[in-house]
């Protein structure tokens, strides 16, 4: 009944002015629903009794059955006077040597600075016989702080909200009784993937550095390639019961407010108990939750990420995941290269306008192929028409069923060859299209011209570089196949006005999804073909940035002081 | 948000898809029949009396900004006038439309569907539009504009690849079927610029009122000079006896387009283009009358009325039942109908509701005056 | 919407369609229909010139939409005309007028209006059994290529149904297609049954000599209205494109101005036409100006053929030679067929305000009243490798 209900409600009211309507460039500054709505039951302090400490971490940790909680219970000695203390930490994400040697060691071992008096004396003055001194008040959290944790990073917390989220980033903490805070030791240091060259999206001119799980790691990459004190990288916590980290890079002096602030506004209103990549994230902060079409460039290099920050743009960083996020995009990033703007602009738009026709082959080639097979076989040269004929003569199957048997096991092909350890891939890739195509045709099960067309339209889409974006490329192939096979150029046609349509009602974080051509600004700086290197004067103006301006006017002075 | 406002050049493209359709199916040999050779004289002579009345249009439209003419004529005669100046305009489009959408069906099957059914094809191609406009008429708008642009290249493309085959001499005898004919009557081919309507309709929704006068300039140019481009490329192609009882003939001029030795037959995707020409139409004429319709009956949603104009277009479209009726549909009902909307009645319109405001202002002013001339 | 009646699987395509007068019926028609054959089958069977790689199938009937499908009911596949590439009519059918078939072909959907219509001068059947070519093996890319051929040698022109079409409704001038016959091909001797010492002299003729047969396109089949009343040879074609302005560039011999028996060979890779029509006390006068640039392709021993008296003695020659060719292609358009192919009709039309007035003049038959004035100037820019012979 309620699906019924809302069908109707769908076919008979407008969704599209309701629910998000987040303008980029129009929107003016001051968003103010920025804050995180924390749970007050949550929000407990640090008792100064240890054993109430003890007790709640106890429970709130799950000590009992979680095997890497760890909590070592142990006495200080201090002053010849001994506290009772316990270390809170998670085993594999604290550093074991730094815990042993520089914390329990200086803590617990009775040395010489621990025995002695117990006021020192800072100064000593005698007028008129009588002594004055100044002592200094024992205190022992300043003692403890000042001399016994040689550690670089240490903070006293006593909000156990603060410590627990410090703890599952690999922190550990010191609990002493009487004491209503504890010692926020930073003894980070787990196990990393060292920083490798990136995987799939390489280049051959540019850097060969790619992000790794590590969010810290990541962020100091991206620090460590844009020397700028503007760059801000705020942290924000994703999901209540899996509290992951994640960091929201911009330039502070270049990024649009309002962007900055509705995407921290988005990712801090995800009510969700987990999130486990940054693919994930991509789909709950995504304007348009409907649409197959990814919002968002993910990237694994870094110069990409901070080529992006640099043009104004927000880069979301999640931890555990060697890709980041970029938004806002449009949909001519995703044929975007890195390498575009390391070679000659020429050569780069070259390059562009064989991605743009190869995004066009992959989408539109078996539904061409089968509209003109199936309907328009007039538009075909004759020869070619012919030899067509010609292969197609001794295959028992239409069309339609020839293509989509092609499709669907190219399909299979590709993700069996993914999925497969590394070393059987070339395998299965090598067994399924030529050993497998080549006797498809000898059966005449296939003819030859369209394994063709199914190999180009395979080709094409490796050419696309965005992985989610070439998901949704190959979605929609499948349906032009079938438009194709049941009305020819009309089913075509109207499936591509839809799409356009579609597409035209995307935004990603308030910027229309092929801007700048729908809506057209024939004033744009910013074509899909690129200028040359010295004449990219202006950043995106879509992006309404708070410097537009990327170069001078003249931005080869040398050239003009020398002339002169 | 002004979201739904727009640009200059989105607001012309709105009105050229309207001439463009018209142009795609037989408004060139429409012109051509009834003026015959002089035909370039006869559209440069429409085209520069269809400039004149825009710039008339323009002045009367000067004293009511942000105002289309429905905001006129309830100024004029109250919401009666309103009710009853968006029922014209509602019933002429939606007819014209599916008497054009028919037509082009027809033509469709004619070529490559032999076994369709027509009511069929109009109604994918309504469905399409209703799709597209539920996605919202913004979007609406910047597809026409995507579209526009393909069919504008396609023309001169058109035009560019019939150039060799051009007999200049076709233009002689200079007046055609005769002085009267290319002049007089054909002043009648000025609903050739029956696009012009949205002019009526677009001020509201255009981003800079000043534009206003750009958008239509553009666009009457534009419009003109794609009608020269193809009624030159029919008159200049053929001899006019045939076109003139010739049907789809742009078609026609298509198919002896050879673009080299391979592409010899590539009027399909030239029909590629032209089904996109009419799904942008539908769409838009579907969008904006959903928006005039709205705005008149005060309904919340947009959708329900999507679906009685698409259905409205439909019934249209089942009205005719030969390709004779269709014929004289579009030659001679159309023609007088979309003359009488656009150049007549809107005008009149338009005219008594700058007189009485002009009037009004006039009074006001000596109004004030008087009582400054009584303080004195 | 369609449950895909016109996929390529289920088609039979005509390369080539044929018109003769029927033995019962009104019409006999010949299709000749491409044979899918795969291209493994061709390579295993190694000899497979011989196998031929399309059928003709003849259908008796009344009117052309009726054969087409009386052949659909001999045949599994449906039959499609989209990629004919020739349309022949015999001069049987020609002479006796082919209007009523070309506006039915035009009114198909599938016959396409770049077709190219022939006038064969034996029966279009036979055309077509003998149309097989001799350096290509498919029938379509050899139709293709044939009509081409007139590039080349601007003996005939690539008459397509759309041009005849618009000539036969045109009030501008009369009809015209391609010239073709079979003739026996002989290698050594190509031609050789036209045995003229001017050997552009020759048309399409039937010959049984040769024991190979090839279909050859020379001239052109010129119609008053829609009937057939006559043909321009080779060279008659040449002077036809000059004066039309569509020649393209064409190889010709004129007899030299130095040795009587002798003939030299020029190449004419331009030549323009300045025609202008008027009307004096209700008769066409009609004025041809030509310009031809040409090349000199004979060399000989001791001969200088590029001094200056030389290369002016030429010059006159060809200029008479020409002029003479150009006032008989006149008379025999305008006296004996009365047919204006070369379209003065558009140069005449200026003269008229209106089209009431250009219909009344009726320039079709006012056409065999017109006198000529041609003049022909010639300009012969080079020689080829050889400068100059000692």
């Amino acid at each position: 009944m309620s699906f019924l209900k809302n069908v109707i409600k769908s076919l008979f009211e407008d969704e599209v002015d309701s629910a998000n309507s987040f303008v980029l460039p129009e929107t003016t500054q001051g968003d103010e629903n920025k804050t995180v709505p924390e749970d007050l039951l949550k929000n407990k302090n640090v008792y100064p009794s240890l054993d109430v400490n003890l007790e709640y971490v106890n429970a709130r940790f799950n000590s009992l059955i979680n095997s890497d909680i760890k909590i070592r219970e142990f006495l200080i000695h201090v002053k010849n006077k001994e506290y009772k203390a316990f270390l809170l930490y998670i085993d594999g994400m604290s550093d074991n040597d730094s815990i042993n040697e520089f914390i329990l060691k200086p803590l617990m071992l009775k040395n010489d600075a621990n025995s002695s008096q117990e006021n020192q004396v800072i100064s000593q003055a005698i007028t008129n016989n009588i002594s004055v001194r100044k002592v200094k008040k024992f205190n022992i959290t300043d003692y403890i702080y000042d001399s016994l944790l040689p550690q670089n990073d240490v903070e006293k917390v006593n909000s156990f909200d603060t410590i627990s989220d410090d703890v599952v980033s690999g922190n550990c903490v010191l609990f002493i009784d009487t004491l209503d805070y504890a010692f926020d030791i930073s003894t980070k240091k787990f196990e990393t993937r060292s920083i490798s060259e990136p995987k799939n999206e390489p280049i051959i001119r540019g850097s060969q550095e790619a992000f790794v799980e590590n969010l810290r790691t990541n962020t100091s990459m991206i620090r460590r390639n844009l020397t700028n004190e503007n760059l801000v990288i705020e942290n924000l916590t994703v999901g209540k019961v899996d509290k992951n980290k994640c960091a929201v890079c911009y330039l502070k002096n270049i990024a649009n407010n309002d962007l900055v602030a509705e995407v921290k506004y988005r990712i801090n209103n995800i009510d969700v108990d987990y999130c486990s990549s940054v693919g994930e994230l991509e789909q709950f902060i995504k304007d348009d939750i409907t649409s197959t079409l990814p919002e968002a460039v993910s990237t694994e290099r870094v110069d990409r990420a901070v080529s992006y920050l640099l043009q104004g743009r927000v880069v979301i960083v999640y931890n555990g995941c060697p890709y980041v996020l970029v938004v806002p995009i449009t949909v001519f990033d995703f044929l975007k290269s890195q390498e575009d703007i390391n070679i000659n602009h020429v050569a780069a738009n070259l390059l562009k306008i064989i991605r743009a026709i190869s995004v066009l082959l992959t989408l539109l080639l078996p539904g061409f192929y089968i509209a003109i097979t199936t309907y328009h076989s007039e538009l075909l040269p004759t020869d070619l028409l012919f030899s067509i004929v010609a292969s197609r003569s001794s295959v028992p199957f239409m069309i339609i069923v020839e293509i989509l048997i092609m499709e669907i096991s190219f399909e299979i092909i590709r993700e069996a060859g993914l999925r497969v350890p590394s070393n059987l891939g070339n395998t299965v890739g090598i067994v399924g299209t030529l050993i497998l195509g080549q006797a498809a045709v000898e059966a005449n099960i296939v003819s030859p011209i369209l394994v063709i067309v199914v190999a180009i339209t395979g080709i094409t889409s490796f050419s696309v570089l965005d992985f989610s974006f070439s998901f949704h490329l190959r979605i929609a192939r499948f349906v032009y196949t079938i438009l194709g096979a049941l009305s020819g150029f009309l089913g075509i046609a109207v499936g591509i006005f839809i799409h356009l349509a579609i597409l035209c009602s995307l935004k990603s974080f308030g910027v229309p999804y092929l801007t700048p051509y729908a809506p057209i600004n024939i004033k744009s700086k910013s074509k899909y073909l690129l200028k040359p290197a010295w004449k990219r004067e202006y950043r995106d103006e879509w992006l309404a940035t708070k410097r537009p301006k990327a170069q001078d006017e003249i931005s080869l002075k040398w050239r003009k002081d020398k002339n002169i | 948000m002004n979201s739904d406002k727009l640009n200059t050049i989105e607001a012309t493209f709105l009105v050229i898809i309207v001439t463009l359709a018209h142009i795609i199916l037989n408004l060139p040999n429409t012109i051509l029949s009834s003026v015959g050779s002089s035909a370039i004289i006869n559209v440069l002579y429409i085209s520069f009396l269809t400039f004149m009345f825009f710039l008339i249009i323009n002045k009367l439209f000067s004293p009511f900004p942000g105002k289309d003419i429905l905001d006129i004529s309830e100024y004029i005669g109250g919401k009666t006038l309103k009710i009853i100046t968006n029922i014209l305009y509602t019933l002429s489009l939606t007819f014209t439309c599916g008497i054009l959408i028919l037509d082009f069906s027809e033509m469709l099957k004619l070529i490559y569907f032999p076994d369709a059914v027509v009511p069929f094809m109009v109604g994918i191609f309504l469905l399409t539009a209703v799709i597209v406009n539920k996605i919202g008429f913004k979007n609406v708008v910047k597809v026409n504009t995507l579209i526009v642009f393909v069919v504008l290249i396609t023309v001169v493309i058109i035009f560019i690849a019939s150039f060799s085959n051009v007999d200049y001499q076709r233009i002689f005898p200079i007046m055609g079927k005769g002085v009267n004919e290319t002049f007089i009557s054909g002043i009648l081919n000025i609903y050739a610029f029956s696009g012009l309507i949205y002019l009526y309709l677009i001020k509201p929704n255009l981003k800079n009122e000043k534009d206003y006068k750009k958008v239509g300039i553009a666009s009457i140019t534009l419009s003109s000079l794609y009608l020269l481009l193809s009624v030159a490329s029919l008159l200049l192609l053929f001899p006019f006896l045939t076109t003139g009882t010739e049907t789809l003939s742009i078609y026609m001029s298509t198919r002896a387009i050879k673009l080299g030795k391979f592409f010899e037959r590539s009027d399909a995707l030239f029909i590629l283009v032209w089904i996109f020409a009419f799904l942008a139409y539908l769409s838009v004429i579907i969008s904006y009358l959903t928006k005039i319709n709205k705005k008149v009956w005060n309904v919340k949603h947009s959708s329900p009325i999507i679906y009685i104009i698409a259905l409205m277009t439909l019934i249209a479209s089942l009205i005719p039942t030969s390709s004779e009726q269709i014929r004289f549909i579009e030659d001679y009902i159309y023609k007088y109908l979309s003359l009488f909307v656009v150049f007549v009645y809107s005008f009149i319109i338009l005219l008594i509701g700058y007189l009485k405001k002009t009037n009004y202002m006039a009074k006001r002013r000596n109004s004030r005056k008087s009582i400054i001339n009584i303080k004195h | 919407m369609a449950n895909g009646v016109n996929s390529i699987d289920e088609l039979a395509y005509v390369v080539a369609i044929g018109f003769d007068v029927g033995e019962n019926s009104n019409l006999k028609i010949s299709f000749q229909i491409n044979m899918p054959s795969s291209a493994k089958e061709q390579s295993s069977g190694g000899e497979s010139s011989e196998s031929s790689s399309s059928v003709i199938n003849t259908v008796e009937c009344n009117s052309f939409d009726v054969g087409v499908s009386l052949l659909n009911s001999y045949l599994s596949k449906k039959v499609n005309m989209t990629h004919c590439k020739y349309l022949i009519f015999s001069e049987e059918l020609a002479s006796k007028g082919i209007g009523n078939y070309i506006y039915s072909l035009k009114n198909n959907v599938e016959v396409r209006p770049t077709c190219n219509i022939l006038i064969s001068k034996c029966s279009a059947n036979y055309f077509l059994e003998n149309s097989k070519s001799v350096i290509d093996e498919v029938a379509a890319k050899y139709f293709s290529l044939e009509t081409s051929s007139e590039k080349n040698t601007s003996y005939t022109e690539a008459i397509t149904l759309k041009d005849f079409f618009c000539d036969l409704s045109d009030s501008f001038g009369s009809p015209y297609a391609i010239l073709g016959s079979v003739n026996g091909l002989d290698s050594n001797n190509v031609g050789g049954t036209n045995s003229s010492l001017d050997d552009k002299e020759y048309t399409a003729k039937e010959s049984d000599t040769g024991t190979q047969k090839n279909i050859e396109n020379l001239g052109l089949a010129v119609f008053k209205d829609d009937k057939l009343v006559g043909e321009l040879s080779g060279l008659e074609t040449i002077t036809h494109l000059i004066l039309s302005n569509r020649f393209q560039n064409a190889t010709v011999n004129i007899p030299s101005p130095f040795n009587d028996s002798n003939y030299i060979s020029l190449y004419i890779y331009s030549a323009k036409s300045r025609n202008s029509v008027q009307i004096l006390n209700g008769t066409p006068y009609i004025k041809c100006n030509v310009n031809l640039e040409m090349k000199l392709l004979s060399s000989s021993q001791n001969a200088n053929y590029m001094t200056d008296e030389n290369k002016k003695l030429i010059e006159e020659y060809t200029n008479s030679y020409f002029l003479a060719h150009i006032n008989n292609y006149l008379y025999k358009t305008s006296k004996e067929f009365q047919a204006d192919v070369c379209k003065f009709g558009k140069y005449a039309v200026r003269h008229f305000l209106t089209l009431n007035s250009w219909n009344n003049y009726d320039w079709l038959n006012k056409y065999q009243d017109s006198f000529f004035k041609a003049t022909v100037n010639s300009n012969l820019s080079s020689s080829y490798l050889l400068m100059e012979t000692e």
